[in-house]
């Protein structure tokens, strides 16, 4: 019975994704009682927050007992919906990337969503913002997110701890990020158009769970930077917090091939971990036939939330797609598809994870 | 459902205020880059007087007096380009005193025969009641309002049933007019910010709600 | 000078069409039309040009007088100029720009569900709009068919967002707001 609350002393990580580019979502039980939700992803159809639709389906004290909800980088992907569940969880401070001048971060997201407030907009910033007033009116903490810090931790029992901890962003990429504020401000002319991040998933905030006996990486959107200060590089030189190997990898970037390093498999994970994706499916698609091949020689447990879709034209009233067919025009529609990869495991006992695909998730090998 | 046989959309929005009414012409309007210059070059100007303004863009009808200002296209690829140019215009007339704001939504369907627009009457307000007075009795205009609103905002929703006065693709049109009306500011007048807010929030909601109001009327008439 | 013409004066003209009207009487109409739109309900302008609309009497009026309300029958048959009704439209940002093409992200506004890519060739995008088209920016599409002048087409029509433009104050307020925020938030 997959929708179920799990007991104090079950952990469960399971991630949400959707098919096209409408997101992904990940749910963490740390035990106890203790949730820590990771971006958020919503029905474009209810416009609901699919994290906030599991954690009531299975029965968990939203209000209560989410104790930090996590904006890993700023994409309209792991957005939406975000203050939905923010509304709900009352007891949850809000964690995002570190900026070294916070006055200007804030500044910047004050200046783009002055900007789009005119217009009705599921833009990321729209969403950020509405996050960052919801925590403000609350005086809960707001939680800033650098590498080998510990973002939450929470003591199940005399024996037993968990923790979230950040492996990313480094150092080099928020200074980085913090020139890169400055000259978006002083471009900001009269255009009415969103700001552009540049490169957001370098700045995107990998985590490493500890949760009881058990690791696991959530890689996020971060990937390979060239820089060897930034990405997947200075997680794998410089990281503090990694004390052994993980059995279950949230694989980054919609495992695209940026987001792939040899390095994280054979030093930061186990033989076989569970290993679980998201696909991507706008105007590329994510991950590639290869890709997925390269992941199935790493583990047999590869499971992906949804199946990449093919792009079609939505479905529309005949004259309308007769005038569409007839002018030429050249549409597809970023079809939507939802699945849930659940695992979940024994605190203290070094069991394997069980893992259940509902809805549209799939194993993949 | 009625909006397959939804033949004309007239969208206005219309708002009382005090106005100076020489300041929005074509020319203004391009300057500011709010409509394109060659928009403002083709424009058909029929009065520029310090009581009334009136002209026409090749998508937009533009009146304004001291007290009324009227922008309303039928075209409805336009209808969020004209929502947009009354943002525009009051933020930066930002200090216009405004009193309230309508949205109207004018539509005109062809009914394909007499015995459904027959019951558009007939249904609504039903006509045996009239006919021992009458023998053969049409209803000719009926006008159903609440107020105030069952929302947060001050004003009134407002709709009105009536034979087309426009000439349609079939004989039998019928009109459907229903005003969205919020008053805005207290007993003082508002500044033109409490009105782009409104505006740009309430959008949505009007348009579905005129539309919800022609469903609803349609499934009575047509179960 | 252009006729101004009261929908109510229309209704009572005679068999043979056209009544004399002078500027006085504009003046004069006009005037208490302006008076008389100071009431609690916002509705739309009475007030036709002659140019907009062709009209055929439908019936004898039972009174000549022209100051008298409307005698006329229910179907006052008048033409419209053009409409364009039932488009499928879409709110468009552009995602990337190539040399002959623009794709953009296109969310469409009459089923605002999934989502859609577009791709357009930028001979599409009306010549004073191509200073507004840039990688953020967002455009209106609507597809169908319009009537125009009585002549039905189809159409696909490009329209560049345009709003006020961003002044220093609007810059000053946002920044004022984000320095609030900053102060008030519960820093780690």
């Amino acid at each position: 019975m997959p929708f179920n609350l799990p007991k104090s002393n079950i952990t469960e990580i399971t991630l949400i994704g959707t098919g096209g580019g409408y997101g992904e979502s990940i749910v963490i039980h740390l035990g106890n009682n203790e949730w820590v939700i990771v971006d958020s992803c919503q029905n474009p159809n209810t416009k609901e927050s699919l994290p906030l639709l599991y954690l009531n389906k299975i029965g968990v004290n939203v209000e209560k007992d989410v104790k930090l909800v996590i904006c890993t980088h700023w994409h309209d992907d792991h957005l939406l919906g975000l203050s939905q569940l923010l509304q709900v969880a009352k007891n949850a401070n809000f964690c995002f990337t570190e900026a070294t001048d916070r006055k200007k971060f804030l500044q910047l997201v004050g200046l783009d969503y002055a900007k789009l407030s005119r217009e009705p907009s599921n833009s990321s910033t729209t969403e950020f913002s509405k996050c960052l007033e919801i925590i403000n009116e609350r005086h809960n903490r707001i939680v800033l997110a650098i590498e080998n810090k510990t973002l939450f931790g929470a003591d199940i029992s005399p024996n037993i701890r968990s923790e979230v901890i950040a492996l990313s962003p480094s150092d080099q990429t928020i200074l980085n990020f913090n020139a890169e504020i400055s000259s978006l401000i002083t471009e900001f002319g009269e255009s009415r158009k969103k700001i552009i991040i540049r490169t957001p998933n370098e700045k995107s905030i990998a985590i490493f769970l500890k949760l009881g006996v058990h690791r696991a990486i959530l890689g996020s959107d971060l990937e390979v930077s060239s820089d060897p200060n930034e990405g997947w590089t200075n997680v794998l030189d410089n990281s503090i917090v990694i004390d052994r190997k993980s059995s279950l990898f949230k694989i980054s970037h919609h495992g695209s091939e940026n987001g792939y390093h040899l390095r994280i498999w054979n030093e930061l994970l186990e033989d076989n971990p569970v290993s679980k994706l998201t696909p991507w499916n706008k105007n590329n698609r994510l991950p590639t036939a290869e890709m997925l091949q390269l992941y199935s020689n790493h583990t047999d447990k590869l499971y992906m939330t949804a199946p990449i879709v093919s792009l079609k034209p939505k479905k529309r009233d005949k004259s309308i797609e007769k005038i569409i067919t007839s002018l030429n025009c050249k549409i597809h529609e970023v079809k939507y598809a939802q699945g849930i990869i659940q695992c979940r495991n024994d605190l203290q006992a070094n069991t394997e994870w069980v893992v259940e695909t509902l809805e549209g998730a799939l194993k993949v090998n | 459902m009625l909006k397959n046989y939804l033949q004309i959309y007239n969208l206005s929005i219309v708002i009382i205020g005090d106005f100076n009414p020489v300041i929005i012409q074509p020319f203004w309007l391009a300057h500011k880059k709010l409509i394109r210059e060659q928009e403002a070059q083709t424009a058909n100007v029929e009065i520029i007087h310090q009581e009334v303004v009136r002209y026409s863009l090749d998508w937009l009808n533009v009146e304004i007096t001291k007290d009324k200002f009227t922008l309303s296209s039928k075209q409805e690829p336009f209808f969020e380009p004209l929502k947009d140019l009354v943002i525009s215009i009051f933020s930066i007339l930002s200090e216009t005193p405004l009193r309230a704001i309508g949205l109207n939504h004018l539509k005109y369907f062809s009914i394909p025969d007499k015995t459904r627009h027959y019951q558009f009457g007939n249904v609504l307000a039903p006509l045996s009641n009239f006919k021992d007075s009458f023998e053969d009795p049409r209803l000719l205009n009926l006008e159903i309002i609440e107020q105030p609103r069952k929302d947060i905002f001050n004003g009134s929703i407002r709709t009105r049933i009536y034979p087309s006065d426009l000439k349609l693709q079939l004989p039998f049109g019928v009109a459907i007019d229903v005003n969205d009306h919020y008053d805005i500011g207290s007993e003082k007048n508002s500044s033109a910010n409490e009105m782009v807010n409104l505006l740009t929030n309430q959008w949505d909601f009007s348009l579905k709600k005129s539309e919800e109001i022609v469903e609803n009327i349609w499934s009575k008439i047509n179960p | 000078m252009e006729t101004i013409l009261d929908k109510s004066w229309l209704n009572a003209l005679n068999t043979n069409g056209s009544a004399k009207i002078d500027n006085d009487f504009i003046y004069n109409s006009l005037q208490s039309r302006v008076d008389k739109q100071k009431n609690i309900f916002i509705d739309n302008s009475d007030i036709i040009t002659s140019q907009e609309f062709s009209f055929n009497k439908v019936s004898e009026p039972q009174n000549q007088s022209f100051f008298l309300p409307a005698i006329s029958p229910p179907y006052l048959i008048l033409e419209s100029k053009s409409y364009f009704t039932g488009a499928q439209k879409w709110i468009g940002h552009v995602t990337t720009i190539n040399e002959h093409t623009f794709n953009a992200q296109l969310n469409d506004l009459n089923d605002p569900t999934t989502y859609e890519i577009g791709e357009f060739d930028l001979n599409e995008v009306p010549p004073e709009d191509m200073e507004l088209l840039s990688v953020g920016a967002a455009f209106y599409w609507s597809v169908g068919k319009a009537n125009m002048n009585g002549q039905v087409e189809k159409k696909s029509l490009i329209r560049f967002q345009r709003m006020k433009p961003w002044s220093a104050t609007d810059y000053d307020d946002a920044l004022d707001k984000a320095d609030t925020l900053f102060k008030e938030l519960n820093w780690d």
